[in-house]
C-alpha cells in the first residue's frame, strides 16, 4: 500500500512527484451551506498559514540543511498553530510562517508527536504585537459526528501554491492502514484512524486544515494516496485536540507501552469460540517487554483491559484499542482478561514509557559519520543482544569513517575494545580525537557479525 | 566466496594485454578432438512441488568408470538429493543421451560427481591421461568451448594467453580473453592439459541509454576467462562420498567468521600475522566445548600460522577448507588471540548438524504448503540463540501462488510454532496435525502462530 505523507517540498526537488501547473486550477462552487457560512469560512481562511521550515539532516555522514512547505492552522489568540509532525520537526532550525495578510513571522516548535503526525508551533507573538499583525484564529468542529459524503473543503499550500481552497467530500470517517513508511524512520499512525476525503490534497497541504462548510476545523490534512485520484486523509479532529493540548501543556504526548501487537481477530472468532462481537487478537509480544514479562503470549485472546470489554475483530478497531492502552499513566497496573486455548486467565501488566525506535541523530563532520542512537525499540527490532552503542546512518567519501569500511546499518559497539554505551560516550571520543588524533579501533556489528575497523586521522 | 574474489579480480587479469600472435601448433586438430571426449555435458533437473526446472552444465571424465566431475555450483546446495531427477549425459557434437547417475559432492571443494553409464564409458578420455603444464605468464593456451544444445553441444576451439595466477585458496588461472567453456577444458599447445574453466566472471560495464548512464554487471554464460589450474587441481580429484546423500562435513560450530585487516592486525597487536575474527559460536558445537568464545581471534592452525592471502579475505576460505579437509573426530589445535592474550584451544571436530538439504520436509497440497524439519543451522539465519538440541517449531519451505497457505499470509521462511494452539516441537509432530487437519473433513480452517524476525503473527488458513 502507498500511501505517502504530504511532503514539503523536499519531495519536489527529489523529482518523485511532476506536477503541471493546469492541474492547480482553483474552482471553487459556493452551496447555499457554504453561502450561509461565509464570514465563519472567512475567518477560517484568515487562520490558514504557510509554514516554510528549514532543517537539518543527518542522512549523508554530515549535518546539512534542507528546507520544505507546508501548512498549518492557527488555533489560539496567543499564537499557537497546529500542523504535521512531518513539516515541523525537532530538526528545524528556521520555521517561518506566512499569516493570510501576507506577512511573515518566525515561529518556534512547541511540541512534537510523531506517533499521530502532529506538531504545535507558537507564533512570535511580541514581532507580532509590535508590527501589529492581525490573524484570525479557527475553530474545531467534531469529527465523531462527520457523515460520509458529507462536503468538506481542504485549505493548504499545495506545492507552494499559499491558500488554496479545495472541496470534497467525506469518502470514509474511519479508514484504517497499516503504515510502512514512516517519518523518516519515526514510527506513525498507530493510535488513530484517519477522514478519508476526495477534496483535492497535494504536497504542501499537509498540516492544512480539512473543514466543514461552517469552517470549523475537523481534521488536519496529512496524507495522500502518491499516483491514485483524490484519495486524501487527514488526522480527526478528536485525535488532533487530545495531542494539541498535550503538546501546550508539556510539550510531547506520553503514552503507556506494554509491548503487544494485535491482529485482526476477522473470521477467527468461531475458531476461539468466541461470543459475539469481543475480544482482540495478540499477534506478537515484543521480547522483554512488560507484557512478556507478564507472561501474555502470541495467538492470546484479550477479552478485556480493567474490566473494559474490547472488540478488535476489524483493522479499523484497532488503533482505538491501542490508544486506550497507551492513554494510561505510565506505571499503572492494568489487569488483562485473557482467553487462551479453552481457560481463560487474568493478568496484571505494569506499563512502561512508550518510545520510538529512532534515537537521538548526530553528525562527527570531521569523520564523515552520522549516527544514531540505539534505542531499545529499534535493538529488539533487529534482535541485538542490548541497546548500547550506535547505528551509522550516513557516511561521506572519502572521509576517515567511509576509509575504514563504515557502512549505513553498522552498529557501532565497542570502540578501542572497550563497550560504547551510547552517543554521549562517542561524543567525548571524538572531543579526544579532535584534540588528540590518534587512530582508533571500531568494533561493528551488521547481522550478528563482527567487524573491526580502524578511524585514522 | 572463491567466485566473488574471483570476481574482484577480474578488473585486472582482463586489462592484459590481447597479444594476438599466431602459433601453429602440430596437430591441433587431432589434438582437439580426442581431448574432446574428456568433456561431456549433463542433464538434470530440480523437480520442486509444482514444477521441474531443467539444468545443462559441462563436466569432465575423471576416469576410466564414466566418472565426470561437475563444479560445486553445478547444483544448488540446498536442493536434497531426492529432488534431482534423471541424469543424462551428452558426448559433445552428438545428439543422443545417455543415462547416468549423481554420486554426490565432495566435502572439501564441494565438487559434484556423476557417473555416465557403462555402455558409453569406453568412448571417454579420462583427463588423468593428459600430461601436466606448469603455467607462467604470457603462455599461450587453447581451450575447447562448447555450443548450446541446438548446436548438438560441438566443441569449438578457442585460444588466448595465460594473463595472471592466483591463489584463492585454490590455484585460479585468468586469460587474456575468454579461453573455454565453464566446466570444459584448456590445454598447452603441445596438448598437455593446463586447466578446468570456472564460472565466467562478472563484467563491469556502462550501458548507455538515452543519454543515460547506468552500471552493469555483465557475465557470458558460455564462455569464461577463469580456470582452475590442472596441476593443483589433480592432487585433489575424486573425493567421491559413500553415498550421494551422506553427511560427513566436519563442523567447528563458528559464525561469521572475518579478516582481520591489516591496519587492525596493528592496532591489536597482532603485527603481520594473518588472523580471523568469529562473530557468533553456536551453543553446543565443538567450538563451544572446547571453551572457545565469541571474539576470539584465530591466528594459527596445528602450530601453522594462517597463510597471508591477498584479498584478505581468502583468509577465511583457506580457514573453512582447511576444517572442511579434516575427518569427524580430527582434532584442530588453533591458536587463539583472546583480549590480546595468547592461548592454544584443541578443539575435536564433530560430525557437522543434518545441512537444510537433507532436512525433512513435506508438502500438503489442499494446505499448498511445504514444512521442513528445524535444523541447528536455522538458529544463524533466524537469529536464535538455541540450545542444539532444541527445536522451537518447523519451517515454512515453500507455498504454493494463490494456495490456501498463500492466502492465509503463509510466507517461505516462517518458523511455524503452533498449529492449531499446540506448540511444535517436532517435525513428526507437526507433519501428524498436518495430515489430520487435511484429512479431517468437518474441520474448515485452522490456525499458526508462526515468527517471522523480532515478531510473530497468528494466520487463520482455510481449508477447502
Amino acid at each position: 500500500m502507498l500511501v505517502k505523507m504530504l511532503p514539503p517540498s523536499i519531495m519536489l526537488k527529489k523529482g518523485k512527484l511532476i506536477v503541471g501547473l493546469g492541474f492547480l486550477v482553483i474552482s471553487l462552487s459556493l452551496d447555499s451551506s457554504f453561502a450561509r457560512a461565509g464570514s465563519s469560512f472567512d475567518r477560517l481562511l484568515q487562520a490558514v498559514v504557510r509554514i516554510d521550515v528549514r532543517e537539518t539532516t543527518f542522512a549523508g555522514g554530515s549535518a546539512r540543511l534542507v528546507s520544505g512547505v507546508g501548512s498549518g492552522v492557527i488555533m489560539s489568540r496567543d499564537g499557537l498553530v497546529m500542523t504535521n509532525a512531518h513539516v515541523v520537526s525537532p530538526q528545524a532550525v528556521d520555521i517561518w510562517v506566512t499569516l493570510a495578510s501576507l506577512e511573515r513571522v518566525r515561529a518556534e516548535l512547541l511540541g512534537w508527536d510523531h506517533w499521530t503526525d502532529l506538531a504545535l508551533l507558537r507564533l512570535d507573538m511580541r514581532d507580532i504585537e509590535e508590527r501589529k499583525l492581525g490573524f484570525s484564529v479557527a475553530r474545531f468542529g467534531r469529527s465523531d459526528s462527520l457523515k460520509p459524503g458529507q462536503t468538506v473543503y481542504a485549505v493548504g499550500t499545495p506545492h507552494g501554491l499559499s491558500r488554496t481552497v479545495t472541496k470534497g467530500i467525506i469518502s470514509n470517517k474511519e479508514r484504517y492502514y497499516h503504515d510502512l513508511s514512516g517519518i523518516r524512520g519515526y514510527e506513525t499512525g498507530f493510535f488513530n484512524t484517519w477522514l478519508q476525503t476526495d477534496a483535492a490534497i497535494n504536497p504542501g497541504n499537509s498540516g492544512g486544515p480539512l473543514v466543514d462548510s461552517a469552517g470549523r476545523v475537523v481534521g488536519i490534512n496529512t496524507r495522500t494516496y502518491l499516483g491514485a485520484d483524490n484519495l486524501g486523509f487527514a488526522i480527526p479532529e478528536k485525535t488532533a485536540r487530545q495531542v494539541m493540548e498535550a503538546l501546550e501543556e508539556q510539550g510531547e504526548v506520553e503514552r503507556s507501552y506494554i509491548g503487544l501487537s494485535p491482529g485482526f481477530l476477522q473470521d477467527m472468532e468461531g475458531f476461539y469460540s468466541l461470543e459475539a462481537n469481543q475480544g482482540m487478537l495478540i499477534n506478537s509480544v515484543d521480547p522483554g517487554s512488560p507484557a512478556a514479562l507478564a507472561g501474555i503470549r502470541a495467538s492470546d485472546i484479550v477479552l478485556s483491559i480493567d474490566g473494559r470489554k474490547l472488540d478488535g475483530r476489524f483493522p479499523e478497531q484497532i488503533p482505538p484499542i491501542r490508544n486506550l492502552i497507551a492513554s494510561y499513566p505510565i506505571g499503572s497496573t492494568l489487569t488483562f482478561e485473557l482467553k487462551r486455548g479453552d481457560s481463560t486467565l487474568s493478568l496484571s501488566v505494569e506499563t512502561e514509557r512508550l518510545e520510538s525506535r529512532v534515537g537521538e541523530e548526530w553528525a562527527f563532520e570531521k569523520w564523515g559519520l552520522t549516527v544514531r542512537e540505539v534505542s531499545r525499540t529499534f535493538a529488539r527490532e533487529l534482535q541485538l543482544e542490548s541497546d548500547d552503542g550506535v547505528v551509522v546512518i550516513g557516511t561521506q567519501s572519502a572521509f576517515p569513517a567511509e576509509k575504514a569500511g563504515l557502512r549505513r546499518g553498522d552498529v557501532i559497539s565497542k570502540v578501542n575494545q572497550s563497550e560504547l554505551v551510547g552517543l554521549e560516550e562517542l561524543k567525548e571520543i571524538y572531543e579526544n580525537f579532535d584534540s588528540n588524533p590518534d587512530a582508533l579501533l571500531m568494533e561493528t556489528q551488521r547481522n550478528r557479525t563482527v567487524s573491526y575497523k580502524v578511524i585514522k586521522p | 566466496m572463491t567466485k566473488r574474489i574471483i570476481q574482484r579480480i577480474v578488473a585486472w587479469g582482463y586489462v592484459s594485454l590481447c597479444i594476438s600472435k599466431s602459433f601453429s601448433a602440430p596437430a591441433v586438430d587431432e589434438l582437439f578432438d580426442e581431448r574432446s571426449a574428456s568433456i561431456l555435458v549433463v542433464e538434470f533437473f530440480v523437480e520442486t512441488e509444482i514444477d521441474r526446472r531443467p539444468t545443462s552444465v559441462n563436466g569432465i571424465v575423471i576416469d576410466s568408470n564414466g566418472v565426470i566431475q561437475l563444479s560445486a555450483s553445478a547444483v544448488p546446495s540446498w536442493v536434497p538429493v531426492d529432488k534431482l531427477k534423471e541424469f543424462k549425459v551428452y558426448r559433445l557434437g552428438e545428439s543422443d543421451s545417455h543415462d547416468a547417475t549423481y554420486l554426490g559432492s565432495d566435502r572439501e571443494h564441494g565438487w559434484h560427481y556423476v557417473q555416465a553409464e557403462e555402455a558409453i564409458r569406453d568412448k571417454l578420455k579420462p583427463i588423468t591421461d593428459y600430461p601436466l603444464v606448469e603455467l607462467k605468464t604470457g603462455q599461450p593456451l587453447w581451450g575447447i568451448g562448447v555450443a548450446m544444445k541446438d548446436m548438438d553441444f560441438a566443441p569449438y576451439f578457442m585460444r588466448a594467453e595465460v594473463s595472471t595466477i592466483q591463489k584463492l585458496p585454490e590455484t585460479v588461472g585468468f586469460a587474456t580473453s575468454e579461453i573455454t567453456s565453464p566446466g570444459s577444458l584448456l590445454f598447452a599447445n603441445d596438448g598437455s592439459l593446463a586447466g578446468w574453466g570456472s564460472s565466467a566472471l562478472n563484467m563491469e560495464r556502462y550501458l548507455t541509454i538515452e543519454g543515460r548512464r547506468y552500471q552493469a554487471y555483465l557475465r557470458k554464460p558460455d564462455q569464461t576467462t577463469a580456470f582452475y589450474v590442472a596441476s593443483e587441481l589433480v592432487k585433489s580429484l575424486g573425493n567421491i562420498p559413500e553415498s550421494p546423500d551422506i553427511n560427513d562435513m566436519t563442523w567447528l560450530g563458528v559464525v561469521g567468521l572475518q579478516t582481520i585487516d591489516d591496519e587492525v592486525a596493528e592496532l591489536m597487536g597482532l603485527g603481520d600475522q594473518a588472523a580471523i575474527s568469529i562473530s557468533q559460536i553456536l551453543k553446543g558445537s565443538p567450538a563451544a566445548k572446547a571453551g572457545l568464545v565469541e571474539r576470539d581471534m584465530v591466528l594459527s592452525v596445528d602450530g601453522k600460522p594462517l597463510k597471508r592471502y591477498t584479498p584478505r579475505r581468502v583468509v577465511v576460505a583457506d580457514f573453512e577448507q582447511q576444517i572442511a579437509g579434516k575427518t569427524i573426530g580430527d582434532s584442530m589445535l588453533l591458536g587463539i588471540s583472546r583480549g590480546g592474550k595468547l592461548m592454544e584451544i584443541e578443539v575435536a571436530l564433530e560430525q557437522s548438524p543434518k545441512p537444510v538439504r537433507q532436512a525433512d520436509r513435506k508438502y500438503f497440497e489442499d494446505t499448498g504448503l511445504t514444512i521442513r524439519e528445524f535444523v541447528v543451522y536455522d538458529n544463524v539465519s533466524l537469529k536464535l540463540d538455541l540450545e542444539l538440541d532444541e527445536i522451537p517449531g518447523v519451517i515454512v519451505s515453500f507455498v504454493k501462488p494463490n494456495s490456501n497457505a498463500h492466502t492465509g499470509g503463509s510466507q517461505n521462511g516462517d518458523l511455524i510454532k503452533e498449529i492449531d494452539g499446540v506448540a511444535i516441537r517436532d517435525f513428526d509432530q507437526a507433519v501428524s496435525i498436518m495430515e489430520e487437519l487435511e484429512s479431517n473433513d468437518s474441520k474448515n480452517d485452522f490456525v499458526m502462530l508462526v515468527a517471522r524476525g523480532a515478531e510473530t503473527s497468528v494466520l487463520r488458513i482455510t481449508l477447502d
